[in-house]
């Protein structure tokens, strides 16, 4: 290791020759209250014009020659420290920002951030977690997912629900890591929420393009959502009392500025609330209903500041949603639930090597687990029927990662590492146990465990040259299965034209494979949703993307990108018509699946504030988005479900005063595309009569389809809208948040349904039967009150 | 705290609407044109078999027209068309609209001259349907080289329960290069005590699954071109017991192999998809197999063995 790392350092050292009168400034962004450090905070040389921004680990470096020089050190919400000094040797110090937000004064200095005109990377929005608290939410319940689904590009799928369609792409198609970890169900109570705890994260980048070569994986997007680090000055906590859950958040030094603590807990409480109510409506019946119904969430990160140069984090997530219910009527007794959860642990190791180099090394598990069970038991006349079942489903990961950042001189910033996965899939089996008279049936069912080896390497450099900047990089990855091994070298490649300091032009081309896949309904993500591999069938999707646009700061405070998009993805996996979850469970999975081609193309506009009494954005999606499979729709290409023409976000927030805070929503967006049978075909008659003649007849029958998802529901358009009311207390700081979700109670279709009713015609004597298409929309206005509290 | 609930009245007052808690909206599809339907699943009328088929709708055609899915009124049937089956092969039938049956069948079925229909292998057929009023409708169907069935074998009782056994069905087909489509039917004869026989249908499963819908439809995908054996589970009903006190056993297995054109396949495939999604909302949809020009439907021709396997 020491070898390598040395040879590392020469070849390294060779590069910066040319900068040999150059010297290094170096060190970590932190902020001054907490300790934590700053993702992206921009460091600026003014009189130079050159700058660069600290890395996710609050790491920045910058080589400049020798001399007098101001560093500008801003990030947004942070007051601008300038820092003068003489370089004439390398430096390394740390800079503490403090706070320019405080009770008193909601005035806020404009900086520039990191999805400035800038910055080389395209097709990335930073969200703050500030503003994803500020936005109204269904039931008031602060959500990470529900946020970047109101951003343009990205696909909300069906309406309150946690689905994720990032340009054309499928929910597994995005790469969604907490703390660098893959989260693979991002869903709490079937969707409704996330599994995402705001109160314990730090930062929330989504990436939907031009994707630099250090993610790979997945063909859509990367979420990269990282948890904070724990504040190494003072204890602090807050948490929220709501109308669907509770949540605690506690932080705070072991050892001041040494070693640091987080821990934050959620619960929901719908059934303690429910479960009285249900007892007493029970209580006259013969039967008595037993749910259970709630989820939990816990994450937790230790640090520990070795030095200067070492940093260790250890951190976990572990959530359980749990839907059971009991029945019991006489002597029979039956039970039922669905339970799923995630657990994630990872454990880094940040090196500084040196003033130019910049090491990371994350450990990480993940495990996704699923299981659906049932049971009776029958106790009638001294005989017992027993019967019960366990559909049990699972993904694990172990998972190691090496990453360097090499800043030679401020024309150039390699990264560049690799990393190794290793897969466990259970891709769906059932236990079956039938224990009655004379017989004892105790089997399993279904598909085995299968383990795959995903490896990569990655390097890239982000290079200046004068107006120009380039980021070009190449991932390479391979992936084991069974037999298989499959290979693929994807480049990246990203370029922005710095018109001046308020324009850029931007372009990006990437090229991404998967390979693992989420076996999932068009209609619904469910915790059911399989994880299986590519195979030596399934070939491992791949895609490529190229996009264009323009980066613009407009009248300081607000950011304006243009964005026009073409991605095409091949071998996207679909069920087969007809096919469902069930699939695994027939020891072939893969024979229900088919693979075809995934097309999408469109633009999008983003308006963003970030700073001031007024913050937020608009956005707005014009999109097309069409699959097609040989096997699907005989051959013909169809929209995807989630095509969505047009879709508009209005996110809003303003700060009339230190103690009152207005929020609000607007949505609109073309209705979903879905597939309705709209005619029935007679296959079979049966005529019969009374022995002379013919009387009647009766037909089997279909209902036909003319075209895959060429239906479209209603267009659908919602406002959400919150206020919050601040108070400063002895103790800390108490909000009360109220909040209305849908607020005028626009029916926004859900689903459809063929409704069919009857009605007794007193005239003819006879039954009439009526059938009508109705859209179902099950979310109307909901109103919701928080009490946050922080200490 | 007041300041707060009246706020949220306001608000929940001010969004009131006559529909406010009505969660439905009814969908007008808009008029619909019912398209001429044409069903015709013709099996080879050859061999006795035709006499074991419980359905009419493999001896002749259905001539009927789609209505819309939100229509309660009964399918018409069309009695005045003109339906003509033809051949490479030299066939040339006209099927006639039989009122007893409601299909069109080949010959003259109401004088007792029903006209026998032998399926031959690559052969192209042409089915026409002229309605008065109405655009020509046809459709064409070919048959490859019909798979050779080598050998049946029957192991009895390979997994038994209380009420059924599972028999363990082997069949050795020498299948053809190229693609073919296979459909499994099992009947299990049983004496009634009487001189005479009835039978029970045997259902078919998976040997590695019981959980494939499906598995009496195959294709030679896997063993295309080759000679191999293929295994399935027959489920048989335990009908009773005899005098001394044991189950009565079946005198023969009747075993009837399909060789289905590919339309037939596509049609078989596609309807069991389209009924499996009608009741799963997690299922994705399916869209019918239909090669009816001018109208909806399907039009294929089967080839069906039968052997009969003695039960020793």
């Amino acid at each position: 290791m020491k070898t390598t790392i040395s040879t590392l350092t020469a070849i390294l050292f060779a590069i910066q020759i040319s900068f040999a009168q150059s010297y290094t400034i170096s060190g970590y962004v932190f902020d001054a209250e907490s300790g934590e450090s700053l993702i992206s905070a921009t460091i600026y040389l003014p009189d130079e014009g050159e700058g660069t921004v600290s890395n996710i680990y609050g790491f920045y470096s910058l080589t400049h020659k020798a001399g007098p020089k101001t560093l500008d050190f801003s990030y947004i919400g942070y007051e601008t420290k300038s820092v003068v000094l003489d370089l004439q040797q390398d430096t390394s110090f740390n800079i503490y920002l403090g706070s320019s937000v405080t009770l008193d004064e909601v005035e806020i200095i404009a900086e520039r951030d990191a999805d400035a005109p800038t910055n080389v990377q395209m097709s990335q929005v930073n969200v703050s977690v500030a503003q994803i608290k500020k936005t109204p939410m269904l039931l008031g319940e602060v959500d990470v997912i529900k946020a970047i689904q109101l951003l343009p590009g990205v696909q909300s799928g069906s309406e309150g629900f946690n689905g994720l369609y990032v340009r054309g792409g499928s929910p597994d198609q995005n790469l969604v890591i907490l703390d660098g970890v893959p989260v693979y169900n991002i869903s709490h109570l079937f969707g409704i929420f996330s599994v995402f705890n705001a109160d314990a994260l730090k930062n929330v980048t989504l990436i939907k393009g031009g994707f630099p070569a250090q993610y790979g994986g997945r063909l859509s997007s990367v979420l990269d959502i990282r948890m904070k680090e724990g504040n190494l000055k003072k204890f602090e906590g807050e948490g929220s009392i709501g109308a669907i859950s509770s949540k605690l958040t506690l932080q705070g030094p072991i050892v001041s500025d040494k070693t640091s603590f987080l821990i934050s807990g959620r619960r929901t409480y719908a059934d303690l609330i429910a479960k009285p109510f249900i007892k007493r409506a029970n209580r006259n019946n013969e039967s008595q209903v037993d749910p259970t119904l709630y989820f939990y969430d816990f994450n937790a990160k230790l640090q520990h500041v070795i030095n200067d140069s070492h940093r260790l984090f250890l951190s976990g997530y572990f959530g359980q949603d749990k839907f059971n219910f009991k029945l019991t009527e006489d002597e029979l007794e039956s039970a039922g639930g669905i339970n799923w959860g995630n657990k994630i642990g990872a454990l880094r190791w940040n090196w500084k090597l040196s003033d130019r180099l910049f090491a990371n090394t994350t450990l990480t598990y993940s495990n996704y687990d699923l299981d659906i069970n049932s049971s009776f038991k029958d106790v009638e006349a001294n005989r017992t029927t027993e019967f019960s079942s366990k559909y049990i489903s699972a993904i694990e990961d172990y998972a190691a990662r090496f990453d360097l950042d090499f800043i030679p001189n401020p024309n150039n910033y390699i990264k560049f590492g690799g990393g190794a996965i290793n897969h466990s899939y259970d891709p769906g089996a059932i236990t079956l146990n039938f224990v009655a008279e004379q017989t004892n049936i105790d089997t399993l069912l279904g598909t085995t465990n299968q383990k795959s080896t995903e490896m990569y390497a990655y390097l890239q450099d982000e290079i200046t040259l004068g107006k120009l900047k380039a980021n070009i990089g190449l991932h390479f990855s391979a992936f084991d299965v069974d037999d298989t091994f499959y290979t693929s070298l994807q480049p990246r490649i990203g370029l922005r034209y710095l018109v001046n300091q308020d324009l850029s032009f931007k372009a990006s081309y990437t090229q991404m494979a998967q390979y693992i896949n989420l076996l999932t309904s068009e209609s619904l993500l469910l915790p059911t949703d399989l994880w299986v591999p590519s195979t030596a069938r399934i070939k491992p999707q791949t895609s490529w993307q190229a996009a264009a646009g323009i980066s613009a700061t407009v009248r300081e405070n607000y950011n304006l990108t243009v964005e026009g998009f073409y991605k095409k993805m091949d071998n996207v996996l679909s069920f087969n018509e007809g096919a469902s979850f069930l699939a695994a469970l027939d020891g072939d999975w893969q024979s229900k699946v088919s693979q075809g081609v995934g097309e999408a193309y469109g633009a999008e506009v983003l308006l963003q504030k970030k700073e001031g009494k007024l913050t937020g954005w608009v956005g707005y999606t014009l999109s097309w988005n069409t699959r097609q499979f040989d096997n699907i729709n005989f051959g013909n290409k169809y929209p995807f479900r989630y095509d969505r023409r047009h879709d508009l976000s209005v996110v809003l927030s303003y700060d009339l005063n230190d103690r009152i805070s207005f929020s609000g929503n607007w949505v609109y967006g073309t209705g979903n595309a879905v597939t309705l049978p709209i005619y029935d075909v007679p296959t079979e008659v049966y005529r019969y009569g009374n022995g002379q003649e013919v009387v009647g007849e009766d037909f089997n029958s279909y209902s036909g389809i003319n075209e895959k998802n060429s239906f479209r529901m209603s267009n659908f358009h919602r406002m959400d809208l919150g206020v919050s009311f601040h108070k400063k207390k002895k103790w800390g700081e108490r909000t009360w948040v109220i909040s209305v979700y849908n607020a005028y109670a626009h029916n926004n279709p859900f689903y459809i349904s063929l409704d069919t009713d009857y009605e007794f015609n007193e005239v003819t004597q006879q039954g009439v039967e009526t059938r009508t298409f109705k859209e179902i929309a099950i979310l109307p206005l909901i109103p919701s009150v928080a009490y946050n509290f922080k200490f | 705290m007041k300041k707060l609930l009246i706020l949220l009245a306001i608000i929940t007052i001010t969004t009131s609407c006559e529909d406010f808690f009505s969660a439905t909206k009814e969908i007008d599809l808009g008029e619909f044109d019912g398209q001429v339907t044409v069903v015709g699943r013709l099996v080879n009328t050859d061999l006795e078999t035709v006499e074991d088929l419980n359905t009419l709708s493999n001896l002749g055609v259905l001539v009927s027209r789609s209505r819309s899915v939100v229509d309660t009124s009964n399918f018409p049937l069309l009695k005045n068309a003109d339906v003509r089956l033809t051949g490479s092969d030299g066939l040339d039938v006209s099927l006639n609209y039989n009122d007893q049956t409601g299909y069109y069948l080949p010959g003259e079925p109401s004088t007792g001259e029903f006209e026998r229909i032998v399926v031959k292998e690559n052969t192209t057929y042409l089915l026409v349907v002229d309605i008065p009023g109405e655009d020509r409708v046809e459709a064409k169907c070919e048959t490859k080289t019909f798979g050779n069935i080598k050998n049946i074998n029957v192991i009895k009782e390979d997994i038994k329960d209380n009420s059924s056994v599972l028999d363990r069905l082997q069949i050795e087909v020498d299948d053809p290069a190229g693609e073919n489509f296979y459909y499994l039917s099992v009947l299990y004869e049983f004496p009634d005590g009487r001189g005479n026989s009835y039978y029970n249908t045997g259902y078919l499963y998976s040997v590695n699954s019981l959980f494939d819908d499906s598995p009496e439809l195959f294709t030679d995908e896997l063993f295309d071109g080759k000679n191999e054996v293929l295994e399935f589970w027959s489920e048989r009903y335990l009908n009773g017991v005899n005098q001394q006190g044991e189950s009565i056993q079946p005198d023969n297995v009747i075993v009837f192999v399909w060789s289905l054109s590919k339309e037939e396949y596509e049609f078989r495939r596609s309807v069991e998809a389209n009924y499996n999604a009608q009741d799963n909302p997690f299922a994705e949809p399916s869209i019918v197999f239909s090669n009816i020009e001018n109208g909806v439907g399907v039009f294929s021709m089967s080839r069906i063995e039968r052997f009969v396997i003695p039960w020793e």
